[in-house]
C-alpha cells in the first residue's frame, strides 16, 4: 500500500510511542524545554504540538533516545499537555448558539477552557501516581491519596462518588457536557445576566490558574515536595478567548512559583493585536523566552531535515546508513552535482553552458546581457562571481521559458523540484510536510530500486504535497480565521505575488538579480489581514524577526517570501533574493488587469458550488 | 433541560404521496433560484392549504417572470430568510391552527421542504429551528431532492470562501474531552480540490469518503477525477458509495458510522456534493450530538447557474419527536 501526503504526520493524533519513537530534539526544543516560561511561535505544522507534547510527563518518561536522560534531568517540572484544535475551537465558539452577550459568552468559554485544563491536569496527576520508580512518579499511600482527591474535588467544585484520580477525570467529563447544556439553557433565558450564568454554572467562577495551582499544591504537599514545579503546555492557544490570552500571556511576566507556562501561538494570532508588554513588569527571574519555529534561511531547514531524515531512516532498512543525498540525489541549481555521487566538474560545466546557449538562442534580452557583460555562453567562466550568481536563474529561466513546456523542460522541472536540497527546502523544515513527503516517496520505492530514488517518484510526492497545500489555502476562510477577518482572498493574494515573481523571472527582460521576496509597505488593511492569515497558515515565511511578544504586531517594513511548498504551483525557484515592495506587486497586478494582460483570479475549480 | 426534537423514524415516499397528502401540509418550502428545477415542487402541492413559502437568500435577485408565475399560481409567498423570521412564521402557523379550533397542537407539524436549490446555511437554520421549537411535540419533515442533469463545474473568477466552520451553532457538536482526534466524513463533490483542502484545513487525523452514485454517470466520473488524491490515499474500508436517490439508506449508513466513533473521535461531517447528503448529515447530527457539520460558506454570493432537473427524485420523511436532550448519552 502506498502512503499519501495526507497520511503524513499529525502530532496531535500520533500515538505516544509513535511520536517519541521518531522525535528529533532540535536546538529549538531544548530552548523551549528549559525551566522557564516559553512562547512557541510558528505557523501550522511547524512542530509546536510535537514540542509541547514531548514535554508532557508521559512523553518525557517514555522517550528512548541518547539524550533522553539529559532531558529528564534537565526538566525540573511535570508537564501537563492541554490539547486543542480547530474543531474544538469551533465547538467552543458555538456555545450558546451565538445568543449570549459578550460577557456571558466569555464566562461560559472560560469555564470550558478551565475544564479542559483541569481534565489534562487530572490525567497527568493520575499518570504521576500510577508510575513507580520512573521519571516524575510520586508515591502517595492509598488513604492519603483518597483525601487528596477529596480536597482537589472540593477546590475544583466537583462531586466525586469514589475518591480516586479516575473519578476526578470522569466528573470533569460530565462537567464538560454540563457546560454545553447549561449554555443552551442560558441562551434561551430572556434578560440573561452574568449572575444567571454563575447560578447555573457555579464552577464558571473558578479562575483556571488559581484552581490548578491549588490542586497541584494539594498533591505536592501529600507527596512531600512542596517546591515542585509543573508546566502547563497550552497548544493552539490562538483559538482561546482573547481574555484568556491576555490572562495567560500576562502571567508570563509574573511570579507563579508552582506553575510555568509554555504556550504555542500562531505568529499573527489575535494576541498580536494588542500590546502585551504593558501587562506586567518584566522581572529578571520570571520572564519568558520566545522561540520562533520557522526557517528564514535554507541552511537552517536543511540542518533540521537532516536530523529528521536520520531519525526516520532506520524504519526503512535498505536506506540505513545512507546519507540524504545518496537517497535523493542533489538538487540541480545550474551547476550542482545532481546525482550526489561526485559528477565530474567538466560534465557539470557542459550542462551549464548548454543552459546558457539554449537560453541565448530563445531570449534576446539574455543575449544582450551576455554581450554587455562580455560573457561567453559556450564556455561560462565559473570563477566569475557573476556567472555563479546567475547560473541558477539562467537554468530556471531556460527550463520554464516558452509557452508550452517541452519534454526537456519537464525533465528540468523534475530536477528543479527534486533532490535532497529541494525536498528539505520545500518542507520548510516543517516536520509534518517533510515526513509526509519522505514517507510517500519511500512507500513507492522497492528495496531493489537503485539510489538515488527515481526523480519522477520524488516529483510526484512533492507535487501531491504542493497540491494539497494549495487546495487548503484556496479553502481557507477569510472570516474569523484565527480571529482575523478580511474581505480579500488569501489565495488570490498569494497567486498575485507568485505570478509577479514568475513573470519577472521568466517573461520580462533578463536582469542579474530578480526579486523573489517582498517587503510590506503602505498596504491596504484588508490585504495586510489576508497576509496575516497566510503567515499563520505557513504560506508566507518571514525573513524578519517578530516585533512583538508572541508574533507580529505590525507587518509594516517586514520582509517575507512565499513558502517553497508553493514554488511548484507558481513555478518559482527555491530561493529568496532581494525584495520588492508588496505595493509594487499589487499595483503591477492592477495595471495588468486593466490592460487585459493577465487576470490573477481564484481558480474556480476549488470553489464549492451546488452540485447535482 | 432544553427540549430538543430528534429524528426517531425515517422512510422514503413517492411523489404521488405528496399530491395525495397535499392538503395536510402545514407548510411547504422551496427556493427562489436561478435553477429551473426549483419550480418542480410548487406544482405538486397546489392543493395544500398550509403556508407555502418560496425562500430568497437575501442576496438573490427577484425571480424570473416564468418562475413568478409558477410560484404565484401555486399560492407561494416570497420569504426573505432570516432565522427569527422563520421562528415567527412557525408561531403564526401555530396560532392559526389554534384559532381555527383544530387540535393541531396534538398533531405533528407537517412540513415539506425541497432542498434541491436551498442554500446550505438556510437548510441548517430551518432544521435547527424545527428541532428546537416548543410549539409542537412532533414534526413530520418531508424532504425532496431533485438531482440535476449533468452540468460541468463552474469556471472563472468567484468570490473567496468566507467561513470554513460549523454550518450553524446547533450543528457545531460537543464532546466531553477536547483532546480526542478528529475523524472527518467527507461527502465528495465535483469541485477540484475542495474536499482535499477542507480535510487539510481541519487537520483531520483520519477520514472516510462518501462518494455519490446517481443515474447521471458523468457526475461520478468527474467526482473521481477531481478528488483523485483523496480517493487514492484511502483504503477500501474508508470509501463508501451512497445512492443519491436513497437518502433513508444513507441516513442509516452515516448514522451507524458516526455511532461507532463515539468516545474515540470528534466526528466532523463535511458534506460537499449533492444537497441531499447535506440534509441527511444534519439529521444525523441531531441524533448524535457529538457530530459537527461543517461547510464552506460563500455559495450564496456565487452567480446562479442553470442546472436543469433530472427526472429522478430522492425523498425522505423523518419524524422528529420531542424528548429531552440527554447529553449524558455523549460518551464520557
Amino acid at each position: 500500500m502506498t502512503i499519501s501526503f495526507l497520511e503524513a504526520f499529525n502530532a496531535k493524533d500520533l500515538r505516544l510511542n509513535e511520536m517519541v519513537g521518531s522525535f528529533v530534539p532540535s536546538d529549538e526544543f531544548w530552548e523551549i524545554a528549559g525551566n522557564w516560561n516559553a512562547l512557541v511561535v510558528g505557523p501550522r505544522g511547524s512542530g509546536k504540538t510535537t514540542y509541547l507534547r514531548m514535554l508532557s510527563l508521559e512523553a518525557v518518561r517514555s522517550w528512548r533516545h541518547e539524550r533522553a536522560d539529559s532531558l529528564r534531568s534537565a526538566v525540573g517540572y511535570t508537564g501537563i499537555y492541554v490539547p486543542a484544535d480547530i474543531a474544538w475551537g469551533a465547538m467552543v465558539e458555538s456555545l450558546g448558539g451565538g445568543r449570549l452577550s459578550d460577557e456571558c459568552f466569555e464566562a461560559v468559554t472560560t469555564a470550558a477552557f478551565c475544564t479542559n485544563v483541569l481534565q489534562s491536569a487530572a490525567a497527568t496527576m493520575s499518570c504521576a501516581v500510577s508510575g513507580e520508580d520512573c521519571h516524575g512518579s510520586i508515591s502517595i499511600p492509598g488513604p492519603i491519596l483518597e483525601s487528596v482527591v477529596v480536597e482537589i474535588a472540593k477546590a475544583w467544585k466537583l462531586d466525586v462518588e469514589i475518591a480516586s484520580m479516575g473519578s476526578l477525570e470522569t466528573a470533569l467529563a460530565f462537567r464538560m457536557l454540563d457546560i454545553h447544556s447549561g449554555a443552551l439553557e442560558l441562551a434561551a433565558k430572556p434578560g440573561l445576566t452574568l449572575s444567571d450564568v454563575y447560578a447555573r454554572l457555579p464552577y464558571a467562577t473558578l479562575p483556571f490558574d488559581v484552581a490548578l495551582t491549588v490542586g497541584l499544591s494539594i498533591i505536592d504537599r501529600a507527596a512531600k515536595r512542596i517546591d515542585h514545579k509543573w508546566a502547563l503546555l497550552l497548544d493552539e492557544f490562538e483559538i482561546a478567548h482573547p481574555s484568556l490570552q491576555r490572562r495567560v500571556l500576562g502571567s508570563l511576566r509574573s511570579a507563579n512559583r508552582k506553575l510555568l507556562y509554555k504556550v504555542a501561538l500562531a505568529p499573527c494570532g489575535p494576541h498580536t493585536s494588542e500590546s502585551l508588554d504593558t501587562l506586567g513588569p518584566p522581572s529578571h527571574k520570571n520572564d519568558y523566552k520566545q522561540t520562533n519555529l520557522w526557517h528564514s534561511e535554507k541552511v537552517s531547514a536543511l540542518r533540521f531535515c537532516d536530523q529528521l531524515f536520520h531519525s526516520r531512516v532506520g524504519h526503512h532498512k535498505p536506506l540505513a546508513g545512507k546519507t540524504p543525498t545518496q537517497v535523493f540525489g542533489r538538487t540541480w541549481e545550474g551547476d550542482s552535482d545532481e546525482q550526489g555521487n561526485g559528477a565530474r566538474a567538466s560534465d557539470r560545466l557542459d550542462k551549464l553552458s548548454q543552459d546558457f546557449l539554449e537560453l541565448r538562442s530563445k531570449d534576446q534580452s539574455f543575449a544582450r546581457f551576455l554581450d554587455e557583460k562580455h560573457l561567453d555562453a559556450a564556455s561560462p567562466d565559473t570563477s566569475l562571481s557573476l556567472v555563479r550568481k546567475i547560473a541558477p536563474l539562467v537554468a530556471f529561466r531556460n527550463a520554464f521559458r516558452g509557452a508550452v513546456l517541452s519534454r526537456k523542460g519537464r525533465k528540468k522541472l523534475l530536477s528543479v523540484y527534486t533532490g535532497w536540497e529541494a525536498l528539505a527546502s520545500i518542507s520548510e523544515g516543517n516536520p509534518r510536510w517533510f515526513i509526509g513527503m519522505v514517507n510517500m516517496i519511500i512507500s513507492r520505492t522497492r528495496e531493489t530500486d537503485p539510489l538515488p530514488i527515481d526523480r519522477s517518484v520524488q516529483h510526484h510526492a512533492i507535487e501531491q504535497a504542493s497540491e494539497a497545500f494549495s487546495a487548503m489555502l484556496q479553502t481557507a476562510a477569510t472570516e474569523q480565521a484565527m480571529g482575523i477577518t478580511t474581505t480579500k482572498s488569501v489565495y488570490e493574494l498569494l497567486s498575485t505575488i507568485g505570478s509577479y515573481f514568475n513573470r519577472r523571472l521568466v517573461e520580462d527582460d533578463f536582469i542579474e538579480e530578480i526579486p523573489l521576496s517582498f517587503e510590506v509597505s503602505h498596504i491596504d488593511g484588508e490585504i495586510e489581514k489576508a497576509l496575516r492569515i497566510a503567515i499563520n497558515l505557513g504560506a508566507v515565511v518571514s525573513l524578519s524577526e517578530p516585533d512583538e511578544m508572541g508574533g507580529f504586531r505590525t507587518l509594516e517594513g517586514k520582509r517575507f517570501r512565499l513558502a517553497y511548498l508553493l514554488a511548484p504551483e507558481f513555478r518559482l525557484p527555491l530561493r529568496s533574493t532581494k525584495s520588492v515592495s508588496l505595493s509594487t506587486i499589487l499595483a503591477d497586478a492592477t495595471a495588468s488587469r486593466r490592460s487585459g494582460r493577465r487576470a490573477d483570479t481564484i481558480d474556480a475549480r476549488h470553489r464549492q458550488g451546488a452540485l447535482f | 433541560m432544553i427540549k430538543h426534537l430528534i429524528p426517531v423514524a425515517a422512510q422514503a415516499f413517492d411523489l404521488s404521496d405528496v399530491a395525495d397528502n397535499a392538503a395536510s401540509f402545514d407548510m411547504a418550502v422551496c427556493a427562489v433560484s436561478g435553477e429551473s428545477r426549483a419550480l418542480k415542487v410548487p406544482g405538486l402541492i397546489k392543493a395544500s392549504c398550509g403556508r407555502k413559502i418560496a425562500i430568497h437568500a437575501q442576496t438573490h435577485d427577484r425571480p424570473s417572470p416564468r418562475a413568478s408565475s409558477v410560484y404565484e399560481r401555486a399560492g407561494f409567498e416570497y420569504f426573505i430568510y432570516d432565522e427569527s423570521a422563520f421562528r415567527s412564521l412557525l408561531e403564526a402557523c401555530s396560532a392559526e391552527g389554534t384559532t381555527e379550533g383544530s387540535n393541531r397542537g396534538q398533531e405533528p407539524f407537517r412540513i415539506l421542504v425541497d432542498v434541491s436549490c436551498l442554500p446550505r446555511r438556510i437548510v441548517a437554520s430551518m432544521f435547527a429551528v424545527l428541532a428546537s421549537q416548543a410549539l409542537w411535540s412532533e414534526v413530520d419533515l418531508w424532504l425532496i431532492y431533485n438531482p440535476a442533469r449533468y452540468v460541468p463545474p463552474v469556471t472563472g473568477s468567484l468570490e473567496p470562501n468566507r467561513r470554513v466552520a460549523p454550518v450553524h451553532p446547533v450543528f457545531a457538536g460537543w464532546i466531553s474531552r477536547a483532546g480526542l482526534p478528529v475523524r472527518t466524513v467527507v461527502g465528495l463533490g465535483y469541485e477540484r480540490g475542495k474536499a482535499l483542502g477542507a480535510v487539510e484545513y481541519i487537520q483531520s487525523s483520519d477520514y472516510v469518503l462518501f462518494v455519490p452514485e446517481s443515474p447521471e454517470k458523468r457526475y461520478r466520473a468527474k467526482v473521481e477525477q477531481h478528488n483523485r488524491q483523496l480517493i487514492r490515499a484511502a483504503s477500501d474500508a474508508q470509501v463508501f458509495d451512497y445512492d443519491v436517490l436513497q437518502p433513508v439508506e444513507t441516513f442509516q449508513m452515516l448514522g451507524g458510522l458516526v455511532a461507532g466513533m463515539k468516545g474515540q473521535y470528534k466526528p466532523v461531517l463535511l458534506p460537499f456534493g449533492p444537497k441531499i447528503l447535506f440534509a441527511v448529515s444534519l439529521l444525523v447530527a441531531l441524533v448524535h450530538r457529538e457530530v459537527s457539520v461543517w461547510h464552506v460558506s460563500g455559495e450564496e454570493l456565487e452567480q446562479p447557474v442553470e442546472r436543469p432537473g433530472s427526472s429522478y427524485f430522492a425523498t425522505i420523511r423523518v419524524r422528529l419527536s420531542a424528548g429531552r436532550t440527554n447529553l449524558n448519552e455523549i460518551a464520557v
